[in-house]
């Protein structure tokens, strides 16, 4: 707490920058398959998951193409989209292309599934 | 040839945006279909606006849409004035009628920019906008094939079969396939007993890969809702089944169902198909989400 020579007093300004800074935070949770549980913070606009030592998620599964998924951001959206893998893209056990996805979605590519987390939007203060 | 089909809008008779149905959306029917390069779209409710607004972020340049309508229904045309690509000078639009010479369709999009109801008039749209024709009954639109079959609702409605390459998407919304049925007076006064679809439509959606239907009542709701032009989502598991299809998508979901609702009522369907070992998957369009087939 400051307190300035004309009587204003200010609180918490530095608590309320720290919350400026938060933004949201998409978390994977891999919740079955090789490696699970885990969860991965999807910090980045762009992440590719797969076999590969390239794929931002490097995934220890053989059943998972070397670049099987992407997750990227899309207006504020999260879209999942399958990189013509061999075993495909399944949201909540459908196959599909691609999606925007929500939170609670499950994602499973190979014999690994994952829930998808939606994190809090913070807007400026 | 691959064929991508996105849904844009599976909220029947009204948008219902809000928390309630975030997950599988509220925006009225709105669904691309591209094969190959051409761009299908099938009604033009409000999910046509985000349509247009993707396919302009893809970068689709010149747009050739070819556009085909259930039937003229607010909840099926309401997007239409804010299609942004039907005011870019470069995009064009075919609009088909059942037979040539018919241009019901077009002549309404016409009427529904009148100034009373919206500021843009349909004269003063950049795009080419063009009616055509299914020839009353099929028409080969280069190498795809595009049918109609004349449905079950309220003052009319066409379902469209797209066709190319072995690969077949089937569209039927706003068909009171219940009132259809063969055996319509036993499955009322008893849900349970299997429920013979019509062989001529059975015919028509006959093996396609995939099969959106409107399915916007649960067994519950039906009764209340009698006539008034959509079917109970379990009849149309029992249409799947006698018609070989592969995956259904069941769209037109009611504005007063959430998505809990509309969850238990995928459910019920998909409880149904067990029930008849019918093998192919049955799951609720979703807005967002894009099928490869």
């Amino acid at each position: 707490m400051s307190k300035y020579s004309d009587g204003t007093v200010k609180i918490g300004v530095e608590s309320l920058y720290s919350v400026q800074s938060i933004t949201r935070r998409d978390i994977l949770s891999l919740i079955q398959g090789p490696g699970s549980p885990k969860k991965y913070i999807l910090s980045k606009n762009r992440t590719v998951l797969g076999r590969s030592p390239e794929a931002d998620l490097q995934l220890k599964s053989n059943m998972v193409s070397r670049k099987h998924l992407s997750l990227y951001r899309d207006e504020g959206e999260m879209i999942c989209k399958d990189l013509n893998s061999h075993n495909g893209l399944f949201l909540n056990g459908i196959k599909v292309f691609s999606a925007s996805l929500r939170d609670g979605d499950t994602i499973q590519i190979g014999d690994l599934i994952f829930i998808y987390h939606q994190g809090v939007q913070w807007t400026s203060l | 040839m691959d064929v991508f089909v996105t849904f844009w809008g599976v909220r029947g008779s009204i948008p219902t945006p809000g928390f309630k149905t975030q997950r599988y959306g509220g925006n009225t029917a709105c669904i691309e279909v591209r094969v190959g390069e051409k761009l299908f779209i099938l009604d033009a409710g409000t999910g046509l606006r985000a349509l247009g607004a993707d396919l302009l972020k893809r970068g689709v340049s010149p747009v050739h849409a070819h556009m085909l309508f259930s039937h003229s229904h607010w909840d099926h045309i309401q997007g239409f004035p804010f299609f942004s690509l039907a005011y870019n000078p470069t995009t064009i639009m075919r609009v088909y009628g059942k037979r040539e010479g018919e241009h019901e369709i077009y002549e309404l999009l016409n009427g529904q920019m009148q100034d009373r109801y919206f500021p843009v008039q349909f004269s003063d749209l950049g795009a080419k906008i063009l009616p055509d024709h299914l020839n009353g009954g099929s028409k080969m639109i280069g190498e795809v094939k595009v049918g109609y079959f004349e449905t079950k609702h309220p003052g009319g409605s066409l379902a469209f079969s797209i066709e190319c390459a072995g690969k077949k998407v089937v569209y039927s919304t706003d068909n009171e396939l219940d009132l259809l049925l063969v055996n319509r007076e036993e499955t009322m006064a008893d849900p349970s007993i299997y429920r013979h679809s019509p062989p001529a439509f059975v015919e028509f959606c006959r093996d396609a890969n995939l099969l959106i239907a409107d399915g916007q009542y649960t067994d519950e709701e039906y009764p209340k809702k009698i006539h008034w032009g959509h079917p109970r989502a379990t009849t149309i598991v029992e249409l799947a089944y006698a018609a070989n299809i592969e995956t259904v998508a069941i769209t037109h979901h009611d504005p007063m169902q959430s998505d809990e609702l509309v969850d238990k009522k995928i459910e019920a369907c998909r409880t149904r198909a067990v029930k008849l070992s019918y093998s192919g998957v049955v799951f609720g369009a979703r807005e967002g989400v894009t099928i490869k087939i």
